[in-house]
């Protein structure tokens, strides 16, 4: 069913207009950047007293930038895009984000952004778990100015961050560690045009041949929010990441996590696949480590 | 087999396929009358309750509101919505009511509302304030039939509507002769029909209170029939158009909804035409398969042959009686009875009304749900029993020849134990290996599941139609125009029927084109259903057809000089037999009998020799004597992933006695439709509710998941045994539902020769693999 | 309150007074009266009602009109070139794609965004490609063979 009650949809073309125009409209207000997730809403009735949406994609906030220590993803930078780029596809380190990416259905690839992914805070969603396992941080830009949020600060529960009222994503900004880590994201679906089921993404380094600072997330519907699997962590750091350390990881992700379960799955065959997907994906990005 | 003139048995490419990929003007959602008004509902978020009291004033006072109505303001008649069962039809459950005043499920409508804009109307809908006073609701068939269940509808006992048995033989005797007695229970799930084209009409009340309607539906003088007896019109006050094609059927638009007496009602209201559409979200509270759990006993001898069968099945038919009163017969009778051969027989099914969604129509009506478990059944047997699944079906099935088990008639052409073969051939059948010998975590295996004597008219219940009507014109460019209230559903029946006459007309298949029609101007036809297409109404055609050849002879026995019967026709030219030479053209003949029967010319009036005036027109309205009898088999091949439980079919083989092929394209595009749908069924689809309120959990897309291009097989292999039915038009039988029927049961043997797990409730997830390995 | 956007349709400038929850499905469909773009779910889940804006396949039924000021949209109607249909448009006539053809001009459209990225896509690509777009007629098989024979990887049977 249509927003009968939006009255406009602002265009605004600079970070700071953004800015003023969620402060003096609140609640009433809500940015809008590829859309697919806002249409979702709204036809699920999930949307109702919402009057004027800010569409993001005048702000020239499409642009994907590498230096030698990080890649900074503008935050209406669409899937198509990242998965089009030369820099990513050729990265290991970030080759989890285009494994995401390749999901979709190629409508969505070329709406949908990864902003409005990340701040729709929706937990069936694969590029929150990938930034996190990279341990990406979010630029938000509100009526006082910018602040860096780390990605681990900004998911509080079903639909909602941390950002304020006034604030928005402009931007975010993924570490390129050196040479030596690799990441890895895979999804369990029912089709190639699917919400997770369970998705796990990793990221694992080696340093002096022994793994360090090694990420592993679960999403897909696990949870209100991401999840960290921080004793698989452990095991897997100070590891040579020999077959058994990943074996063992992937027991100790099934052992600490608590899914839960709905009309899509169990939360008996969420946790049991969250082992199968950790292990695979541990295996992935370990290929990967040039 | 030899194809007939240029047409019969060539892959003609479908006649509207050009108008479909340049922007398919012809839907029904298109259609768009000047002054239009858009109506929407208001639906009961309760599953059992009593309306108390309704308030419209403030949903009354929004600008651009016309008219809405409560169910005070239509009528209380009750009525079964099913288009093939006549109103005043022996079988018939009389139970539902356009907008009664107590709620049986959640999404009844409970209001409607005409406004000049789609968004007004739900706007309008939502302001309506509604009292509810809630009834207990029993969302389970256990539930229904247990002692002291509310009582759904006041017309039951134990809210059981239907309550049939059927026996033949001694089933004790068969029992006490049996070697060994197999027991199991199967069970599958509601799934939604998800024809892409929502149900969508046009209503428009002229001055004289005539009703003429537009409708996404598969039966125009169904339609006509029961919004009459719902608006409480004589049928001559009810115009039905015929749409050139709708977005699909699939058995789902076999029954009138709310929509068309509601949009009927709002415009007499507003003297305006009034548009009504069911978004996707209405769409899986509408139109649902009917889940079936059936408990199977069946007798065998150690040599594998069955001494008995028997079987008991439990519908849930939902809030109102319809389809699930029907399906359960044709399910119990066809689906499980008909297919294996055994003189000892006892089927037990009951229909029980529950607070969930109303039980439709789906492609196969009964017989996925019986062949599911009947097919792996046998497989389990077989197992037990070291049998080969091909040989043990070869030796319990009828053969060509055999009298008709319930009713009087052969098995005219029947070469079921050839599909068998060739299918077993083409898959690699010998090749099977033993469950679960796959090395690795991914296990390929085969399974066989069959679809046998499935077609229209093998019910033989004396309220149920079957016949059709047809008119064919012949223009004097030497085309020829159809004229006939069957509608193309998507199955390529409108190039089918095309083809038929211009191979009994003798002219190329682009010289005809099927015409618009009403149900004012063209004769009775039955639904577009239960396979009945190709078979009854292309009888139908091809007898309108010789009719209008027969005319054709005549008058051009007039301009050779020849007795009709000497004449032949083909190439667009009647010729007389044996000296082709001799001849003239369709054209011709069929202007000549347009034209006047004086040409004045300078020498003065000049009459023609020929004494015949008046259009060439054939016309035919008849019953098919016998519904000949059709019969498939589908071997699947796939691989599941035992990590997962994730499974892929990798290849499929379908073998079908079809008679003959008439478009071999269309015929390969049942089929593979047919897979698709059996994949859906088999592995994924679930139209889910909540089990505390019964409020729709998969209402759209991202949860309620039909297969994409990607979860299909790359092969799929046709294969048609062709016979020549001598009761079909040019000897063709008929294909679509067996197409569903058969792979359920296959794609369910072929995971446990993959795995060794055995699943007997659809959909097999995932999780159920796991489950069934004990792996989870 | 209406908004005014110009946007280029199947090649011609067309200025449109748009509601601001109107969708560019709507505004073919009821404004422009190209009904090529089918509506199917109204969430993103069918693809019947796909577009091309600015030569990539979008939902249309997902895309607010007013934010498409200064794009370019082509629908299946501003594909045939004076009454000659588009290869793609051709291959799923002589394949035998079409059935109810309730999907075909959406699909149509995610295989024209198909190949103009990927002329000779292999079969995998062709049903990843097409996996936004539901179809409950025809198993895609011959939809498939289609996108094929548009490519020029295969003849039509």
């Amino acid at each position: 069913m249509a927003l009968t009650t939006l009255e406009e949809i602002l265009q605004p073309e600079s970070v700071d207009e953004v800015a003023e125009l969620l402060l003096s409209h609140g609640e009433s207000a809500m940015v809008m950047a590829g859309g697919t997730f806002i249409h979702g809403l709204v036809a699920r009735g999930l949307v109702t007293d919402v009057t004027k949406l800010i569409d993001l994609s005048g702000l020239g906030l499409n642009q994907l930038q590498t230096d030698r220590k990080s890649l900074r993803i503008g935050s209406a930078v669409t899937f198509a895009d990242l998965e089009g780029s030369e820099t990513i596809r050729s990265s290991a380190v970030l080759a989890a984000l285009v494994d995401a990416v390749s999901y979709p259905p190629q409508q969505i690839k070329n709406a949908a952004t990864v902003g409005g992914c990340v701040a729709s805070a929706c937990p069936y969603l694969d590029l929150p778990i990938v930034l996190l396992a990279l341990e990406a941080s979010a630029t938000a830009a509100g009526s006082t100015g910018k602040r860096e949020i780390p990605l681990d600060e900004l998911f509080v529960s079903l639909f909602q961050t941390s950002l304020n009222t006034d604030e928005f994503i402009t931007g975010f900004t993924v570490p390129l560690p050196s040479a030596g880590t690799a990441s890895s994201f895979e999804k369990i679906e029912t089709t190639a045009n699917d919400l997770s089921i369970v998705s796990v993404a990793v990221r694992v380094s080696t340093g002096w041949r022994k793994s360090r600072n090694s990420r592993i997330f679960v999403g897909g519907g696990i949870g209100e929010v991401p999840f960290r699997c921080r004793a698989a962590e452990v095991i897997l750091d100070g590891s040579k990441l020999e077959d058994e350390a990943l074996r063992k990881a992937a027991g100790a992700a099934v052992e600490e996590i608590e899914p839960f379960g709905d009309h899509r799955a169990s939360a008996e065959y969420r946790k049991a696949m969250t082992g199968v997907l950790v292990e695979r994906n541990l295996r992935q990005a370990r290929a990967r480590i040039q | 087999m030899a194809t007939i003139s240029d047409t019969v048995g060539t892959r003609v490419r479908h006649h509207d396929a050009i108008d479909k990929v340049t922007g398919g003007r012809g839907y029904p959602v298109n259609v768009n009358l000047a002054g239009m008004l858009h109506g929407r509902m208001l639906r009961s978020p309760y599953a059992h309750a009593r309306i108390v009291r309704m308030d419209i004033d403030e949903a009354k006072t929004l600008p651009g509101v016309r008219a809405i109505l409560t169910p005070d303001d239509v009528p209380q008649v009750k009525y079964s919505p099913i288009y093939f069962m006549p109103t005043e039809g022996l079988a018939c459950i009389q139970d539902m009511t356009l907008m009664g005043r107590t709620v049986r499920h959640v999404g009844q409508p409970v209001a409607a509302v005409a406004a000049d804009t789609m968004e007004i109307a739900e706007q309008a809908a939502q302001l309506i304030d509604v009292e509810y006073e809630e009834l207990p609701a029993v969302l389970t068939v256990e539930d229904a039939m247990a002692d002291g269940a509310p009582a759904i509808h006041d017309y039951t006992s134990g809210n059981v509507a239907v309550d049939e048995t059927f026996e033949t033989g001694d089933p004790d005797a068969g029992f006490a002769a049996a070697d060994h007695v197999f027991e199991q229970t199967y069970e599958t799930q509601r799934i939604n029909v998800c024809a892409l084209e929502p149900h969508v009409c046009v209503a428009d009340v002229d001055a004289y209170g005539n009703v003429t309607i537009h409708s996404s539906m598969q039966h125009l003088f169904g339609l006509r029939e029961k919004l009459a007896f719902v608006l409480g019109l004589p049928v001559s006050k009810v115009k039905v158009v015929k749409p050139p094609y709708i977005g699909g059927g699939f058995g789902g638009k076999l029954d009138i909804t709310p929509i068309e007496p509601l949009s009927a009602l709002l415009s007499m209201e507003t003297h305006r035409p009034v548009r009504m559409a069911l978004s996707r979200a209405e769409e899986f509270v509408t139109s649902n398969k009917c889940p079936i759990r059936i408990r199977l006993k069946t007798g065998v001898k150690s040599d594998g042959t069955i001494t008995v069968r028997e079987a008991s099945s439990l519908l849930d038919a939902g809030a109102y009686a319809t389809h699930g009163s029907t399906v359960i017969m044709v399910h119990g009778l066809f689906g499980y009875c008909f297919t294996y051969k055994c003189p000892n027989r006892r089927w037990h099914g009951r229909s029980v009304h529950t607070n969930n969604v109303t039980s439709g129509g789906f492609r196969g009506y009964g017989g996925p749900q019986a062949s599911f478990g009947v097919e792996q059944q046998i497989d389990e047997i077989c197992e037990k029993l070291e049998l080969d699944p091909v040989e043990f079906r070869i030796r319990n099935s009828h053969s060509e020849g055999e009298d008709h088990p319930f009713f009087d008639g052969t098995f005219t052409t029947y070469r079921f134990h050839e599909c068998l073969r060739k299918g077993a051939e083409r898959i690699g059948w010998s090749d099977r290996t033993a469950p679960g010998s796959d090395p690795g975590p991914v296990k390929t295996g085969i399974g066989l599941g069959c679809a046998v004597t499935w077609t229209s008219n093998c019910t033989a219940q004396p309220d149920l139609y079957e016949h059709s009507g047809a008119f064919i014109k012949l223009n004097p460019d030497g085309s020829a125009d159809i004229a006939s209230a069957a509608i193309d559903i998507g199955c390529g029946q409108n190039t089918i029927f095309c083809q038929i006459v211009a191979a009994e007309l003798g002219i190329p298949v682009e010289m005809v084109r099927m015409s618009s029609a009403d149900t004012s101007n063209v004769p009775f036809d039955a639904p577009m259903h239960a396979s009945r297409g190709t078979n009854a109404v292309g009888a139908t055609v091809k007898a309108a057809a010789a009719d209008a050849r027969e005319q054709l002879f005549r008058v051009a026995g007039t301009m050779l000089d020849a007795s009709p019967d000497d004449l032949d026709a083909k190439d667009g030219r009647v010729f007389v037999k044996g000296a082709e030479i001799v001849s003239v053209s369709i054209a011709e003949v069929a202007a000549r009998a347009d034209s006047p029967l004086v040409t004045m010319t300078r020498q003065g009036p000049q009459p023609d020799a020929t004494p015949y005036r008046g259009t060439i027109i054939g016309s035919a309205a008849m019953n098919p004597a016998v519904s000949p009898i059709p019969a498939g088999a589908m071997f699947v091949q796939v691989a599941v992933n035992t990590d997962t439980g994730e499974v892929r079919v990798l290849r499929a083989v379908y073998a079908h006695d079809i008679g003959r092929v008439i478009n071999p394209a269309g015929a390969e595009g049942q089929v593979e439709g047919g897979l698709q749908q059996g994949i859906g069924y088999t592995l994924m689809e679930h139209t889910q509710f909540d089990p505390e309120t019964g409020a729709c959990l998969s209402g759209d897309f991202l949860d309620y998941k039909m297969p994409t291009a990607f979860e299909m097989p790359a092969e799929i292999e046709c294969i048609f045994i062709e016979s020549d039915d001598p009761n079909g038009p040019f000897g063709a039988k008929s294909l679509s539902e067996c197409c569903l029927i058969a792979p359920p049961g296959a794609i369910a043997n072929a995971i446990y020769n993959a795995t060794g797990a055995r699943v007997r409730d659809l959909p097999i997830t995932p999780e159920k693999v796991l489950r069934a390995l004990g792996r989870l | 309150m209406k908004q005014k956007v110009t946007i280029t349709v199947n090649g011609e400038p067309t200025e449109i007074w748009a509601a601001p929850h109107e969708t560019l499905l709507e505004t073919l469909r009821n404004d422009m009266h190209l009904v090529g773009a089918k509506q199917g779910c109204d969430t993103g889940g069918c693809g019947c009602c796909t577009v091309l804006i600015d030569g990539q396949s979008r939902y249309s039924c997902m895309t607010y009109t007013v934010t498409l000021d200064g794009r370019d949209v082509t629908s299946v109607e501003g594909l045939a070139d004076n009454g000659e249909l588009d290869a793609v448009q051709q291959a799923f006539v002589d394949t035998g794609a079409v059935q109810c053809g309730y999907c075909t001009c959406g699909m149509i459209m995610a295989a024209k965004h198909l190949l103009s990225v990927n002329p000779k896509p292999t079969d995998r690509e062709i049903r990843k490609g097409l996996s936004g777009n539901l179809c409950r007629c025809t198993g895609y098989h011959k939809i498939v063979e289609a996108v094929r024979v548009a490519s020029g990887q295969q003849e039509a049977s």
